[in-house]
């Protein structure tokens, strides 16, 4: 059922850059996994990489023994594996609830003639789709107004619509690309409870975030990328002590990995 | 206006419509007749453009499908005239298919041109082939639509027929729009990224949005050789694009009613301009220039894009109003 992701050995580039290689670790079926790094590290283009928005020149991700690396973002996503993005990405026009409904697409199977007809059994599926959506929303510990636009939601309300909506997918592995950015505590405490309980529940996540102390806090694992090379990859504990992450940090402007 | 005003407002329109043909003008009512059947054509160009996100000047080209389908059909090889219309309407779907997978590769400005040659061709292609088409001089002499002794070429049968498939095209396109397949449209307008990241096909969603917008415009396409028994190029020739591109914007993009109201004008317009005569086209030009420059957004659409009309003056008229004060 759920399964370990792993990535192996992948290396991509853009021209003369190398924004990843030879990078390999994996993720534990409801393991909470941080990525993180100084600016340019790699994270970013890690998470497109195992997201199949980007494909890497060499390497290996596997999800099971399924091979990802060489499909596409719909076959990953389809394979139970779900992502945010790091920009606010509201489905302006559309309202909140609106916006939750997208994630439940795969939820849904009504075509066109369906709803050109308006056939009983999709309207049907629509209400149990918006009895979801609704519970969903409601679940994630977060106020939000169902009818207004999603355009008009405060920063951290936004931020938990697009984990709803991911979630909506119901995956078993979930990526999210700097969740905590523009979150005040409350918010973050929230977030870090939210994502607790996916582990709990089995779902697998890989965090990347440059709050550093929430990412210590939410991790079970940790893996530190640098100039796209993993430089460790432990418990926060064992990343803590390491010299090589220390001096990582140390060398640019970043925040010093100490909680 | 709420909700409620808004539905007290479409149903006296709608009721004003029912209840036109009892003023017992012809004009009016061949005028609304013709606006009912480009109407439907444009509710399905909205759900493409105006949901779907994708630009399209294609829409003549299935109209096109859809009225030498059903000429073609009626006249060569004596089909019922609802047969042929519903064959060319078929046929408009199958092209729309087959020729969306490739096309909607294309984004913004490349589709658009890429659509806008597609309706160049089809006026080359439909007066070239004259042995089928009749070239330019078209094929007079369709059949009409009958049912029992009920002509829906003569004037109240065609209105009511008319005002019937748009009112259906417009149910069908608001039950869509808000459905699964809708809101996939609207996420992929927004963010194709996003969409695919939910697990919705982006390519397969485009193309669905893609025929629907080709199955109105021949159902649109196959009404009008009906009810006038004639098709030529010119129906379909460059003007027929331009104008279908103002009717679609000047209404409101992506509303319900917006390519009703925007038909409508474009309909009507010459008549209400009838005075100015030989400056009837300038004038509802300026007036249309004026109403981009404005409301960019269309007449109905969502007011976060209004400007004030003196945002059309040029820069240094505005400072003079503004006492000089401009930066």
């Amino acid at each position: 059922m759920n399964a370990t992701l792993r990535v192996e050995r992948v290396t991509k580039r853009y021209g003369g850059v190398i924004a990843v290689s030879e990078a390999s670790f994996a993720i534990e079926p409801g393991e909470v996994h941080g990525l993180i790094g100084p600016n340019g590290a790699g994270k970013s283009t890690m998470l497109g990489l195992i997201s199949g928005f980007t494909l890497p020149d060499t390497g290996s991700i596997r999800y099971g023994d399924r091979e990802l690396a060489r499909t596409s973002a719909l076959a990953v996503v389809r394979a139970g594996i779900a992502r945010t993005f790091q920009s606010a990405t509201p489905l302006a026009g559309m309202t909140v609830l609106e916006n939750a409904l997208v994630g439940l697409h795969t939820r849904g199977t009504s075509g066109l003639l369906a709803a050109l007809l308006r056939l009983p059994a999709q309207r049907a599926e629509e209400a149990l789709l918006r009895a979801r959506a609704t519970e969903a929303l409601a679940a994630i510990g977060v106020d939000m107004p169902l009818a207004a636009d999603a355009s008009d939601l405060s920063f951290g309300q936004l931020r938990f619509l697009e984990i709803v909506r991911a979630l909506g997918t119901d995956p078993r592995v979930l990526l999210l690309d700097e969740p905590a950015a523009g979150l005040n505590a409350h918010e973050t405490a929230e977030l870090g409870a939210l994502i607790a309980r996916l582990g709990a529940r089995g779902v697998s996540v890989l965090l990347v975030d440059h709050d550093i102390p929430f990412v210590f806090t939410t991790c079970r694992r940790i893996t530190v990328m640098d100039f796209g090379r993993i430089i460790a990859d432990g418990t926060p504990d064992e990343i803590e002590r390491d010299p090589a992450v220390r001096a990582a940090y140390l060398s640019t402007d970043d925040e010093v990995p100490a909680p | 206006m709420n909700q409620r005003n808004r539905a007290l407002l479409v149903a006296a329109v709608g009721l004003a419509l029912l209840a036109l043909p009892a003023s017992g003008s012809s004009y009016w009512i061949y005028t609304l007749t013709i606006v009912g059947i480009y109407a439907t054509a444009l509710i399905g160009l909205n759900v493409l453009v105006g949901y779907a996100g994708q630009m399209s000047f294609a829409t003549t080209t299935f109209m096109a499908a859809g009225g030498y389908g059903a000429a073609v059909l009626t006249t060569k090889l004596q089909w019922n005239p609802w047969l042929a219309c519903a064959a060319g309407v078929a046929f408009a779907g199958v092209l729309a298919y087959a020729i969306g997978f490739p096309l909607l590769r294309l984004r913004g400005h490349y589709l658009a041109m890429a659509t806008f040659a597609l309706a160049i061709c089809t006026i080359s292609l439909v007066s070239g082939a004259q042995n089928v088409t009749g070239g330019t001089s078209g094929l007079p002499g369709v059949p009409p639509l009958t049912i029992g002794s009920v002509n829906f070429s003569t004037p109240l049968p065609a209105y009511y027929f008319a005002l019937a498939v748009c009112a259906l095209a417009l149910f069908a396109a608001s039950g869509l729009v808000d459905s699964r397949t809708g809101r996939a449209w609207r996420a992929l307008a927004k963010r194709e990224d996003v969409a695919t990241s939910v697990g919705i096909d982006v390519r397969r969603a485009k193309v669905a949005a893609f025929v629907v917008s080709a199955v109105f415009a021949a159902i649109s396409g196959a009404m009008y050789v009906e009810f006038t028994s004639f098709v030529s190029p010119d129906l379909y020739d460059s003007s027929m694009v331009v104008q279908i591109f103002i009717m679609l914007f000047i209404g409101g993009v992506g509303t319900t009613y917006g390519p009703l109201l925007g038909t409508a004008l474009v309909v009507v317009s010459p008549v209400l301009l009838g005075r100015f005569s030989a400056y009837q086209s300038i004038v509802f030009e300026i007036v249309l220039l004026i109403i981009l420059v404005v409301r960019p957004q269309g007449i109905l659409g969502r007011a976060a894009g209004t400007r004030p009309l003196s945002a059309i003056l040029p820069a240094f008229l505005q400072r003079r109003r503004s006492g000089g004060s401009a930066a």
